[in-house]
């Protein structure tokens, strides 16, 4: 029968033994396994953990530069920001005072910042009045600079920021230094998920390699 | 071909050997299984017994894919590749399954390899060569569907029955039957064979 020959080699097909024949030249003629390796050297996972070391380095460095950016332009943010209060308040309580600006600011910008503080000026002078913002006497200096300005004066800065209208609070300037801030961290925290993606495959194809074993 | 393009390809090996269907009888499975395990603790008899085994499963793998001069040397670094990796393999049941798995990967690297080839003169490309009636069936051969072709290419070229066929490459007899019923159909009708019944 036809069918089993083909199968199992039982009974006889003319045309098969013919095929098989005619290919029998291209069978296999190295009947001798291949000359083996004496020492098989270890699966090396190195290489993989030396990548990852050096991408969780090189994402550590570049998120801490970025840290670091962002911390300097707060800080410079905030100093600017008591300054330009500093300015905005002085003029409608003392006159003695005559803070000069000691900052990137523009006349109108503080003009700006007077206007809209009309509707909270019966509170500033309560809050002014603790504060501790030297004015222009015999003793005290002339101008105001970044260095004079305390962490006190800080907080109390602050703390009148928060009852100033929203739009008085950053300039065109600090808008769009924060923006520029967002958008640094916003690149990092991606490329800080390229890494951990690719950290987590190659974990992945270790770990299936170690079940293989 | 490189030793590192044979065994980059390991991942693909590893998870490559889970698809196929392990269909070898228990006692064969066992017997593989224990031959591997020696193999793999140093025991190159073992390992030579492996190449026994298997080199004509892969050789006919080989052959439906890569010309007659290459099947030989790239079924003996299949069998390399596979010596150096034999630690990874997970079912030590399924190893003809691994090899065929093997053997498919490098004859796919065959091609993607760039090699410049010469052409051999007509008096050189008939030595050691068969007929050219041969040259033509295994043409046909090559011609047919993959699962056909490697199937008819083990029954006819390396002499191997169904049910050893099934063993070895790890697929279900059945699959295995209609495989070389539906190939021969498909052979008969290119070469011009009246098929009696």
């Amino acid at each position: 029968m036809k069918n089993d020959y083909l199968w199992d080699k039982t009974g006889k097909d003319p045309e098969i033994e013919k095929l098989e024949n005619a290919l029998r030249g291209f069978r296999l003629q190295k009947t001798a396994p291949p000359a083996l390796a004496t020492r098989i050297l270890p699966f090396k996972k190195e290489p993989a953990r030396k990548i990852f070391s050096f991408a969780l380095a090189a994402a550590c460095l570049m998120f801490a530069v970025t840290a670091l950016g962002i911390w300097l332009q707060i800080s410079r943010n905030r100093t600017q920001v008591a300054g330009e209060l500093a300015e905005i308040i002085a003029p409608q309580n003392n006159s003695d005072f005559s803070l000069q600006p000691n900052f990137a600011g523009t006349k109108d910008s503080i003009i700006k910042k007077q206007k809209n503080v009309k509707a909270g000026e019966a509170e500033i002078p309560k809050r002014i009045s603790k504060q501790k913002i030297a004015p222009v006497g015999k003793s005290a200096p002339a101008v105001l600079s970044r260095k004079e300005t305390t962490a006190k004066n800080d907080r109390a800065a602050g703390q009148n920021l928060k009852s100033l209208p929203q739009n008085a609070r950053l300039t065109g300037e600090e808008q769009y230094a924060y923006d520029r801030l967002m958008l640094a961290l916003s690149i990092t925290s991606s490329k800080l998920k390229l890494v951990r993606d690719k950290v987590q495959g190659i974990e992945e194809q270790n770990s299936n390699l170690e079940n293989g074993r | 071909m490189s030793e590192n393009g044979m065994t980059g390809n390991i991942f693909y090996f590893a998870r490559s050997e889970a698809k196929a269907t392990t269909s070898t009888a228990p006692e064969t499975a066992t017997a593989q299984a224990r031959l591997v395990e020696s193999a793999c603790a140093g025991d190159r008899e073992a390992f030579g017994e492996i190449y026994k085994l298997f080199a004509p499963t892969v050789h006919g793998i080989v052959l439906a894919k890569v010309p007659r001069d290459e099947a030989d040397d790239i079924t003996q670094n299949v069998f390399l590749v596979a010596y150096k990796n034999l630690h990874t393999l997970r079912n030590r049941n399924a190893v003809g399954a691994w090899l065929v798995t093997i053997a498919r990967n490098l004859s796919a690297n065959f091609y993607r390899a760039a090699r410049p080839t010469e052409e051999l003169s007509e008096e050189l490309s008939h030595q050691d060569c068969p007929h050219a009636e041969a040259r033509e069936i295994l043409a046909a051969i090559r011609a047919l569907p993959e699962t056909y072709k490697e199937t008819l290419i083990l029954r006819l070229v390396e002499g191997m029955t169904g049910p050893e066929i099934a063993e070895r490459t790890g697929l279900k007899p059945e699959s295995v039957r209609v495989n070389l019923h539906r190939g021969m159909k498909m052979l008969r009708r290119k070469l011009g064979i009246e098929e009696k019944e």
